[in-house]
C-alpha cells in the first residue's frame, strides 16, 4: 500500500451570493497516494474545479473555504500562513488551468514565464535557463531557444498547454493539478497531452489530480476516480470499480450515457432534469430529484459516504442492497 | 441602481438646484441686479447671508438666479452634442467604409485641438452670449458620443431583423429611425447624463474668461472672475459661485455613477 | 524593424493631414469672426483709406485662401509671421511661452500619475472595501471641482492665509506648485479611475491566477504580473492627455497669470490676431500628433501582442 500524499477531509467551500450562500462544495474527503492519479469528474459546475482551487487556496471573492482540513505531507495546508501557503504553490503542488489562451501573461516571453518560479528557490539565472529549457524539450516543444524567445500569442493552443505543463512541471512539484486540461484543445492534441502526462508522471513520479467531464481520459490516465454531484462526492473507487461496476445512480447514468461502439442507436441518452440551486437547503439526497430510484426517505435524509467493498465508497441510501434496474 | 447611495445623495443634490432653479424668485431676499453701495463688499450676514460685491450685489441671490443660466447653458449644450455625436455616429457606423473612415478622420483630428481653445474660438466668431456658449461647448465635445453611438450601430445593423428589412427593401433611413435609434435610447439617455457635469464646467470656464451670459447677468464664472481683483477684501464673491458650481456638478457625478450601471458594459466609459 | 519605420511614416503621414485640417479650420473660424485685429486696433476716427493701407500693409486686404497659403508657405519656410497686434515675431513669442507652458504640463502630469497610479492600483486591491470607497467618492468630488475655483482657493489658503507661496505670475520654481495641483486634481481622477478599472480587469486574468499557482509572492505578482499589464493603456493614456492639459491651461494660465501659451493665445483669440492663433495651435497640434505616435509605439513596446502596422 502506497503512502498518503494528500487527504482531504469534510472540505467546504461557500459563495456569499445575493441569492444567498451558495455551497459549491460541502463535505468533500478524499486521498491521493504517491504517484497515484486520481480523477474527479462530473457535470460542470459539479464543485471539481472549486475543489482543485480550494486545495491551492487561490478561491476568489465572494467565496471562501468554510471548513475541513486538507493534510498534505503531515501539515493542514488550511492553517498555513498567507506566506506558507505561497511556499507550497508551485513547489510542492502544481495546477494546470483549462484555457492556455489566458493561462499565460501575454507581456512576458514564454522563456521569462518558465524561469519565473524556479527564480523563487533563488537558482541562478543560467541554471534556471537551462532547466526550464530542458523542462520544454520534455513537454515535446521543438527549437526550444526560438520558443524561449517568443510571446504567448506566437504559439499554438496546444503548444501553449505544453508551455504550461512545463512550467508547473519545471519545479518537481509532488502534486500536480491538471484543471480540464485537455477540453480547449482539439482532439489530436488532446491525445498527446494525455500521453504527455503519463510520460511525465513516470518520469517524475509525481502525484496527478486531474479534473474533467470526460471519461475517455479518465480511462485513459486515471487509478482512481470520484464522482461529484452538486458540491457533494457521490461516489469513489477504483477506475475499474466506476466503469465496471458503477453502485450510484448519477454514475450509472453518466456510464449508459457515454457513446460506445457496441451502442445499436447513436443517440446519447441524456439524464432528465436539472442540477439543484445550490444556494437552497437540501435536507436530502442531491440527486433524488432526478434519480429515477428515488423513494420518499430519499429527499430527506442525506446519505453518508459509506464504503461498499473494499475501496469503493458511494453516498446513495440503495448503494449496499443494489439497485434493481427499473426505469 | 436606487440601492446607491451615491445616486440617492446626487439625486437630492440635483434636486435643490432644480428647486433653486424653479424658485429663485422666492428664495433670494433681493434681485440679482439690485446695487446697495452703502452695503458693498459687505461679508456674509443676515441680510446678504454671502456677503456682497464691489456694487453691494447680493451674492447669494445672484448665484441662485445663476442657477438658472448654469443649468440651460448646460442643458443645451448637451443637447446640441447629443444630435451631433448621434448623428455622426449613427451614418459611421450604418454606412461604415469611406463615410466611417472619413468621419474617424474627423474625429481624431479635432481630438487634436484641446477642446477648450477650440471653443473660445468658436464663441468669438458667434459672438459672446450664453446660447453661443452653449454651441461652442457643444462643438468640442460630441466625440464621445459618435464613438459609441458607431459601436452600438455597427452590432446592431447585423441584427436578423435589421437583415430582413433591408430585403424586404426599407429605405436606409427608415430603417435607422424605427429600428436603429429605438435600440439606442438607452445608451443616449445615460451618455447625456453623464456628459452634463462636464458641459457645465467647460460652459462655466467660459463664462470665467468673460465669454458667457454678459453683464449684469449672473453667470457663474464670470462672478468668480469678478471676484478675484477682491480676494483679500472679499473673499466670498469667488468662493460662492464656485461652490454653486462643485455642488451642481457633484450631484451630477453622483447621479452619473449610478446611471452608469445601466450602460452595456461593453461600451461603459 | 522595417515595419516599426513603416509604421512610423504612415502616422507621419497621417499626422501632416491632421496639422493642415486643424490650421484650414482653425484659420477659417478665424476668418469667420466679425471684422478683423486691424478693426480692432485702430480707432474709428482713423479714415478708411488709413485702415486699408494699414490692412494692405499686412496682407489683410487679400482673399482669405491666398492669405493662407501665404502663411503655410512661410511656415514651410520657418517663418511664424509677425503678430499684429503685439508688433512680435511670433516664433519668439511663443519660444518665450513654451518653456512654462511645458513645464506647468509636465509638472501636473507628474503628480497626476505619481498620485494617481499607486491609489488606483491600492482601491482596485480593496475593491468595495473601505480605502477603495472613500477614493472613489474623493476622486469624484475633485473631478467635480472647476480648477479655476480650485486655483482661486489655493490662492487664498496657501498665499494670502498661510503666506507661504507666491500669489501669481512666475518667480522661480516654487510659483509652479499652486497652478500644477490645479491643473493636477481635477484630471487625477480620471487617471486613478482608470488605473482602478484596468488593475480590475487584469486581476480577473487567469495569467494572473498562474502567477499565484507558480508560488510568486504577492507583491511580485500585483508589480509584475498585474500592474505591468495594466500600466499599458494607462500609458498611453499619459501621452493622449497632453492636448487636454494643454487646454486646461489656457484657464489655469488665467487664474494665476502664468506667463504660458494659454495666456497668449487666449488674448491673440480675442483679438483676432490670427497669425499667433494660427500658431500657436500649429504647435500645439504638432506637439499632439507627436504625443499620439509616441503612445501608439510605447503600447507597442508594452505589448507584444500589437502589431505596429
Amino acid at each position: 500500500m502506497k503512502e498518503t500524499l494528500i487527504d482531504v477531509k469534510d472540505l467546504c467551500i461557500q459563495f456569499q451570493t445575493p441569492g444567498g450562500t451558495v455551497k459549491a462544495v460541502d463535505n468533500v474527503s478524499f486521498d491521493i497516494k504517491k504517484g497515484e492519479v486520481f480523477a474527479l469528474v462530473g457535470e460542470s459546475g459539479c464543485g471539481k474545479s472549486t475543489t482543485a482551487m480550494g486545495i491551492m487556496q487561490l478561491i476568489k471573492e465572494p467565496g471562501r473555504i468554510a471548513g475541513g482540513s486538507i493534510n498534505f505531507e503531515g501539515k493542514d495546508l488550511l492553517q498555513l500562513t498567507r506566506d506558507e501557503m505561497t511556499q507550497v504553490r508551485g513547489k510542492e503542488i502544481g495546477i494546470i488551468f483549462q484555457n492556455p489562451l489566458d493561462s499565460l501573461n501575454p507581456v512576458y516571453t514564454i522563456g521569462y514565464q518558465m524561469t519565473e518560479g524556479l527564480l523563487v528557490d533563488k537558482m541562478d539565472k543560467k541554471e534556471a535557463y537551462k532547466l526550464a529549457a530542458d523542462m520544454l524539450r520534455d513537454v515535446k516543444i521543438s527549437d526550444v531557444e526560438e520558443r524561449m524567445k517568443t510571446f504567448p500569442h506566437e504559439i499554438s493552443g496546444g503548444m501553449r498547454q505544453r508551455v504550461m505543463i512545463g512550467m508547473m512541471l519545471c519545479r518537481n512539484p509532488k502534486l500536480l493539478i491538471a484543471d480540464e486540461p485537455t477540453t480547449a484543445l482539439d482532439v489530436t492534441i488532446q491525445a498527446g497531452i494525455i500521453e504527455l502526462m503519463n510520460e511525465l508522471r513516470k518520469k517524475y513520479d509525481s502525484s496527478i489530480l486531474i479534473i474533467t467531464h470526460d471519461f475517455g481520459i479518465v480511462a485513459d490516465i486515471a487509478d482512481r476516480v470520484g464522482v461529484m454531484y452538486a458540491g457533494n462526492l457521490i461516489e469513489v473507487g477504483e477506475v475499474f470499480d466506476i466503469f465496471d461496476n458503477p453502485r450510484h445512480p448519477y454514475t450509472r447514468l453518466l456510464m449508459k450515457a457515454l457513446p460506445t461502439i457496441t451502442k445499436e442507436e447513436g443517440r446519447l441518452e441524456t439524464i432528465r432534469g436539472s442540477v439543484p440551486n445550490l444556494a437552497e437547503e437540501r435536507p436530502g439526497c442531491g440527486f433524488a430529484d432526478r434519480c429515477p430510484y428515488a423513494r420518499d426517505f430519499c429527499h430527506h435524509q442525506k446519505p453518508e459516504l459509506k464504503q461498499i467493498s473494499e475501496g469503493h465508497m458511494c453516498a446513495c441510501h440503495f448503494a449496499e442492497g443494489g439497485l434493481k434496474d427499473e426505469q | 441602481m436606487l440601492k446607491n447611495p451615491m445616486f440617492l445623495i446626487g439625486s437630492i443634490m440635483f434636486l435643490v438646484v432644480i428647486l433653486a432653479v424653479i424658485f429663485a424668485p422666492l428664495i433670494a431676499p433681493h434681485g440679482y441686479t439690485e446695487q446697495h453701495y452703502d452695503d458693498a463688499l459687505t461679508g456674509p450676514c443676515s441680510e446678504y447671508p454671502w456677503g456682497t460685491d464691489q456694487y453691494g450685489r447680493c451674492i447669494f441671490c445672484r448665484v441662485i438666479y445663476g442657477s438658472r443660466i448654469a443649468l440651460s447653458v448646460g442643458l443645451v449644450a448637451v443637447i446640441i452634442e447629443t444630435v451631433i455625436g448621434v448623428t455622426l455616429g449613427v451614418i459611421s457606423g450604418y454606412y461604415g467604409k469611406k463615410i466611417d473612415k472619413f468621419i474617424q478622420f474627423v474625429t481624431d483630428a479635432t481630438w487634436a485641438i484641446p477642446p477648450i481653445i477650440l471653443a473660445l474660438a468658436i464663441v468669438l466668431m458667434l459672438g459672446s452670449s450664453a446660447m453661443n456658449v452653449a454651441i461652442g461647448v457643444a462643438v468640442v465635445s460630441w466625440a464621445q458620443f459618435t464613438k459609441i453611438t458607431r459601436t452600438k450601430v455597427m452590432a446592431i445593423k447585423n441584427l436578423p431583423y435589421i437583415e430582413a428589412a433591408k430585403i424586404y427593401g426599407e429605405s436606409d433611413l427608415s430603417i435607422i429611425l424605427r429600428y436603429i435609434l429605438p435600440n439606442l435610447v438607452s445608451t443616449i439617455i445615460v451618455l447625456a447624463t453623464l456628459a452634463m457635469p462636464s458641459a457645465i464646467l467647460s460652459t462655466t470656464s467660459m463664462g470665467f474668461l468673460g465669454l458667457g451670459a454678459q453683464q449684469p447677468m449672473p453667470d457663474w464664472g464670470w462672478i468668480l472672475q469678478d471676484g478675484i481683483q477682491y480676494i483679500r477684501k472679499a473673499p466670498w464673491i469667488s468662493m460662492a459661485p464656485g461652490l454653486a458650481i462643485v455642488w451642481t456638478v457633484l450631484g451630477f457625478n453622483l447621479v452619473g455613477e449610478g446611471v452608469k450601471e445601466l450602460l452595456d458594459p461593453r461600451v461603459r466609459v | 524593424m522595417n515595419d516599426i519605420m513603416r509604421f512610423i511614416a504612415k502616422r507621419l503621414a497621417i499626422g501632416v493631414l491632421v496639422v493642415l485640417f486643424v490650421t484650414i479650420l482653425v484659420f477659417a473660424i478665424m476668418q469667420m469672426m466679425p471684422g478683423d485685429t486691424i478693426d480692432l486696433m485702430v480707432d474709428t476716427r482713423v479714415s478708411a483709406e488709413k485702415v486699408a493701407e494699414i490692412k494692405a500693409q499686412w496682407g489683410l486686404d487679400k482673399h482669405p485662401v491666398v492669405q493662407y497659403f501665404y502663411w503655410l508657405k512661410n511656415i514651410l519656410q520657418g517663418d511664424f509671421g509677425t503678430s499684429i497686434s503685439l508688433k512680435q515675431g511670433v516664433k519668439e513669442l511663443i519660444l518665450q511661452r513654451l518653456p512654462y507652458t511645458l513645464m506647468l504640463t509636465g509638472a501636473s502630469l507628474l503628480i497626476e500619475y505619481l498620485i494617481a497610479i499607486p491609489l488606483g492600483l491600492w482601491a482596485a486591491v480593496k475593491k468595495n472595501k473601505l480605502p477603495d470607497k472613500v477614493l472613489t467618492v474623493s476622486t469624484i468630488v475633485l473631478w467635480s471641482m472647476p480648477p479655476f475655483w480650485l486655483g482661486v482657493l489655493f490662492m487664498m489658503v496657501f498665499s494670502i492665509w498661510l503666506g507661504i507661496l507666491p500669489l501669481s505670475g512666475w518667480s522661480g520654481i516654487k510659483s509652479l506648485i499652486l497652478p500644477a495641483f490645479t491643473l493636477a486634481l481635477p484630471t487625477l481622477a480620471q487617471i486613478f479611475r482608470l488605473t482602478r478599472s484596468e488593475v480590475l480587469d487584469v486581476l480577473d486574468e487567469k495569467f494572473v491566477t498562474t502567477a499565484h499557482a507558480k508560488g510568486l509572492k504577492n507583491k511580485v505578482v500585483l508589480v509584475k504580473h498585474v500592474l505591468r499589464n495594466a500600466m499599458i493603456p494607462v500609458t498611453v493614456m499619459f501621452f493622449l492627455s497632453l492636448p487636454w492639459l494643454i487646454g486646461g491651461s489656457v484657464v489655469v494660465e488665467n487664474v494665476f497669470a502664468w506667463p504660458g501659451m494659454g495666456q497668449l493665445l487666449f488674448k491673440a483669440i480675442s483679438k483676432q490676431d490670427f497669425v499667433i492663433v494660427q500658431g500657436v495651435v500649429l504647435v500645439i497640434t504638432v506637439l499632439t500628433v507627436i504625443c499620439n505616435l509616441i503612445g501608439d509605439i510605447v503600447a507597442g513596446v508594452l505589448d507584444p501582442r500589437i502589431r505596429l502596422e
